[in-house]
């Protein structure tokens, strides 16, 4: 179980703990936009989830922004999560005047990072499987969120991050990082202009869908949660080539994050945006598994009139699993 | 997703392809017939994962005949997933009717399963089975039927979960808040809007969890729409940290002039941190409602708050806020000052292009100068005027920001008030601006013309002083492409010349830069001209320009001025022209060849030599081997002659390979460089093996 933390953090003011002054602290926060050293109470304090090789990038980056401070580290995979531990820990020491630092916690279950009252946003970076499932976890749990993309497996399982993510009034920014870099966003306001006119058409190239495969059972490494890696998946047997266990994998876009955590604007990727991108991806992938072109009705997200194509809109996740 | 069909493609970590192949028994001919066969493996003794595979099938095209065989497997460890991936899109009721009648059978994982594949059917029928589940002693099963009774919302649905609040342990309470927050929503969309609002005013009075009290606060103010104000600013006024950040976040679902009305007229009575989220809060709404408080919030106060009123207003863009711009770019705040400068280049709008060319006419040259600056970040082209107005302002500051702003914005039209600009300079300054944007306008009317190009040297590196890498070879050496190069219209360098007439001085000097940066024979023929010039200083600057000329055409003078110059450092310039000049040529290599060999007798100076031999390096025939070789043994040459002779003996070993053979034995002795000795090494033997043949 986790160790509770009971310091004065950004969480702590943010629940309205004592008679604390908010306007030193937002002002401040707001006002410094992150430039130059951040006050601890004003750090975002992050856990992150699957460490992998999207993962490991993030966290490189995430190490050399002065308003994060990254608190606990979750992966199944135990070398991933201790890799990472000890990585957080030797830059935080590097920074401080004894030399020392012990303060990221490791974890196996996501859940039992998510429970930590004191992390204030997670940045998920596990398998596509997870991301719907993880992004709602977090959500309910109080969390902003940031998870990589795609974001969710299916149209349903958009809708309802963005559902949930709107509910409860996170911050969610997808991982899609051109939408915080300037040549598109340029590129964007030109064509909102009409730089090139009027668009009436758009063409999207579909890469094709990934094949299901039949690999054969190997032993699951010690240090592997293989029941916790596959999470809401179809179950498979392990086989080192679904994961390679014990090998490294390979404002910004977050600083737009931690502005929208500060101020709970809209970060540059919004669930809504994120998700509508996702679903043109799984759009192209029903159209390739039935064959056929297909309507579609944004508003209502059918394909209407076609209770065939309607049916690959949702998949049922592996027990214990929900959204 | 087609999986039993598709060919086994390993799933490599970045493999992204996937390819359908039909079935080894052959497509079926109907989704009748493809059913049967699904059903048939569920009933046979297949392997689990071809089980699996039809389970998943059965989800796309399975009817009421899939269902029986679909839930025999739901207790089934290993295929109760895939029973329900296959039951919960099946549209007949009876796959409903099999999932409630599992719930008494299954426990553990199995249970949560079915009752969440009963919460995506939205089955109201299983309301009466699920409730009691929600006491259920395995903490998994109670927070699953909470979420399944949320999704499915109806009236019993809600008692049911409102009934258990009062109770409910902690380890359940946010995933029953979470089904009683999507049974309001279900509740508010069908129109039943004080049931809804019941619950969120319950949800948001709860202590924690936080996001529980944000979520109900949220669906409160949304739910009663404009009635929701009243609640939304009673939030904001609070001291709940929570409750503000969620109003901030929901007046921005709301939107509307209404929204930002009430934002505004709350500013004022905020703190300063409160204000500081409004604003931008504002800003986003991007409601002109908001400027005047905008306005005022930025005019004074603290600072961080005058800067958020200031960022805000682009997001706004009204233009109405670049007179109020322009007044705090004189503020005595640096900060401020230099945040309304930034905003007011961001807002768009011919009345803001208005206000900032109004700036033109400011008293203060500060003023001015940011006015034309703005001008050309904005690229505001009609303002060409007024900016050659200000090119002629009594500060120079003013004069050389308004030339510099010219150089970006003005075309062909330009180019004899330019000139004449030119010609006015008062100062170095001014000159050099003027020069400078005569050369950007001039580049920016070229156009393409076709040429042809030999390519006879290639780099990759950090050009021009960083590590490179010699990549000729790859890149085709010696094919000719047909390049188009531009080429500046005839009425920029017509004009160019015509006012070199009249310049003197700097202005003369200047005007040949621009010309020299143009290029084209008609250009040469001015520096040529000039070259004669009267005035000491510009027939300096002209000789040496030619020196520099960067096409074969100038190569005859160049040639001349090396050997007839009575200036030596013209001489040594000139004579380094022709030497980079002469291979540009399109001769033959002959006529390149002499006309090196020429150049190396009029070099008195080893640098020249040098650049003479590495020239001769680029020409791969044996007359050029044989006018390197000599100087392999020259103590200040031998290194530039070994990788000329190496660079040479690599083209014409197998012609010449008596001759590579003799050059080869010299350059080990030759060169420092370990790479250029075991290059010559390789070309002996190959030049041995050629001679032998």
């Amino acid at each position: 179980m986790p160790t509770k933390r009971v310091a004065l953090t950004r969480r702590a003011l943010l629940k309205g703990a004592g008679a604390i002054a908010l306007a030193p602290y937002v002002a401040a926060s707001l006002a410094l936009g992150g430039e130059g050293a951040a006050a601890p109470s004003n750090r975002i304090a992050l856990g992150f989830i699957g460490i992998g090789a999207m993962g490991q990038g993030h966290l490189r980056c995430c190490l050399d922004l002065p308003e994060a401070q990254i608190v606990g580290v979750c992966d199944v995979d135990r070398w991933r999560r201790e890799h990472a531990k000890a990585a957080v820990e030797t830059r935080y020491a590097e920074q401080r005047p004894g030399g020392q630092y012990r303060g990221c916690e490791a974890y196996t279950d996501l859940r039992d990072l998510l429970a930590r009252d004191d992390i204030d946003a997670v940045i998920i970076a596990t398998g596509d499987r997870w991301h719907a499932l993880a992004t709602s976890l977090a959500v309910k749990a109080g969390k902003d969120v940031y998870c990589e993309k795609p974001v969710s497996l299916t149209v349903r399982q958009a809708r309802a991050m963005v559902d949930v993510v709107r509910r409860y009034g996170r911050v969610f920014q997808g991982g899609l990082q051109q939408r915080s870099s300037g040549e598109f966003i340029r590129a964007c306001d030109l064509v909102r202009a009409g730089a090139i006119g009027k668009v009436r058409v758009v063409y999207v190239n579909h890469p094709g869908t990934v094949a299901d495969v039949d690999l054969p059972a190997e032993p699951v490494p010690d240090g592997l949660d293989w029941d916790l890696w596959l999470g809401p998946a179809l179950w498979h047997p392990y086989n080192s080539r679904f994961h390679p266990y014990g090998r490294p994998p390979a404002r910004s876009h977050h600083q737009n994050w931690f502005d929208c955590i500060r101020t709970r604007h809209q970060p540059a990727s919004d669930v809504e945006s994120a998700c509508r991108s996702t679903i043109v991806s799984h759009l192209g992938c029903i159209a390739h598994w039935t064959g056929r072109s297909l309507a579609w009705d944004p508003a209502r997200e059918v394909f209407p009139d076609d209770a065939e194509a309607c049916r690959w809109l949702a998949r049922a996740m592996r027990s214990p699993w929900h959204l | 997703m087609p999986t039993s069909k598709t060919c086994h493609v390993l799933l490599a970590a970045m493999c992204l392809v996937g390819v359908a192949a039909s079935l080894a028994l052959g497509a079926p001919s109907s989704a009748t017939e493809q059913e049967a066969k699904l059903i048939a493996v569920l009933k046979s003794d297949a392997p689990q994962k071809e089980k699996a595979d039809a389970c998943r099938e059965l989800g796309h095209v399975g009817t009421k005949k899939a269902v029986a065989p679909l839930a025999a497997l739901l207790g089934d460890e290993k295929l109760a997933h895939m029973a329900r991936y296959g039951l919960e899109p099946n549209p007949d009721p009876s796959a409903g009717v099999a999932l409630r009648d599992a719930l008494g059978k299954l426990k553990g994982r199995l249970l949560v399963g079915v009752i969440g594949s009963l919460g995506v059917r939205h089955d109201t029928k299983a309301v009466g089975p699920l409730t009691p589940l929600l006491q259920n002693a395995d903490d998994d099963v109670a927070q699953a039927a909470a979420r399944a009774l949320g999704t499915i919302g109806t009236p019993p649905a809600v008692k049911a979960l409102l009934d258990a609040l009062a109770n409910v342990s902690d380890a359940n309470r946010a995933a029953l808040c979470e089904g009683i927050l999507r049974s309001a929503e279900t509740l508010a969309a069908d129109g039943k809007r004080d049931d809804a609002l019941d619950i969120y005013d319950r949800l948001r009075g709860l202590k924690k969890p936080h996001q529980v009290r944000t979520a109900g606060l949220r669906g409160a103010i949304l739910v009663r729409g404009k009635d929701g104000l009243p609640l939304l600013l009673e939030a904001l006024r609070g001291d709940d940290l929570v409750l503000v950040a969620a109003a901030a976040r929901t007046a921005m679902e709301m939107g509307g002039a209404d929204v930002a009305k009430a934002l505004a007229d709350e500013l004022a009575k905020l703190p300063a941190g409160k204000k500081i989220l409004i604003i931008q809060t504002l800003g986003k709404l991007g409601d002109k409602t908001a400027l005047p408080a905008l306005l005022a919030a930025a005019k004074r106060g603290e600072k961080p708050v005058r800067l958020a009123a200031i960022r805000a207003m682009p997001m706004i863009g009204d233009a109405a806020a670049a007179a109020a711009l322009v007044q705090l770019m004189e503020d005595a705040e640096a900060d401020v000052a230099k945040a309304a400068q930034e905003c007011l280049a961001a807002l768009s709008g011919p009345a803001v292009d208005a206000a900032i060319a109004a700036m033109l006419k400011d008293k203060d040259p500060l003023v001015r100068c940011t006015g034309v600056e703005l001008l050309g970040r904005r690229r505001i082209t009609s303002a060409i005027p007024t900016i050659l107005k200000a090119a002629e302002d009594p500060e120079e500051s003013v004069r050389v920001a308004s030339l510099k702003t010219l150089g970006a914005l003005g075309g062909e039209p330009e180019l004899q008030p330019m000139l004449a600009l030119l010609v006015k300079a008062k100062t170095p300054a001014e000159t050099q601006a003027a020069e400078g944007a005569l050369s950007a306008i001039c580049a920016r009317q070229a156009r393409p013309v076709a040429g042809n190009v030999v390519i006879r040297k290639a780099v990759y590196g950090a050009l021009p002083d960083g590590p490179t890498v010699d990549v000729t070879k790859k890149v085709a050496e010696n094919d000719a492409l047909t390049i188009t190069a531009s080429v500046a219209p005839p009425a920029c360098v017509n004009a160019l010349c015509a006012a070199i007439a009249k310049a003197e001085g700097p202005a003369k000097l200047a005007i040949i830069r621009v010309l020299v940066s143009v290029g084209g024979a008609k250009a040469l023929d001015v520096v040529r001209d000039a070259t004669k010039d009267t005035n000491a200083e510009v027939k300096d600057a002209a000789l040496r320009l030619l020196c520099e000329w960067s096409t074969a055409e100038a190569l005859p003078d160049l040639e001349r001025l090396a050997r007839t110059s009575p200036d030596a450092k013209v001489k040594i310039l000139a004579l380094r022209g022709t030497i980079r000049l002469i291979p540009q040529q399109n001769v033959p290599d002959e006529k390149k060849l002499a006309s090196l060999k020429e150049a190396m007798a009029l070099a008195s100076r080893t640098e020249e030599k040098r650049l003479a031999l590495a020239a001769l390096g680029g020409i791969h025939t044996a007359g050029a081997l044989a006018l390197v070789a000599p100087h392999l043994t020259a103590p200040d040459l031998k290194e530039e002659a070994a990788m000329a002779a190496v660079g040479i003996a690599e083209k014409i070993v197998q012609s010449h390979p008596a001759q590579v053979a003799e050059a080869m034995q010299k350059v080990p002795a030759a060169t420092t460089s370990k790479q250029v000795a075991q290059r010559a090494q390789k070309l002996l033997d190959q030049a041995k093996k050629a001679a032998s043949r």
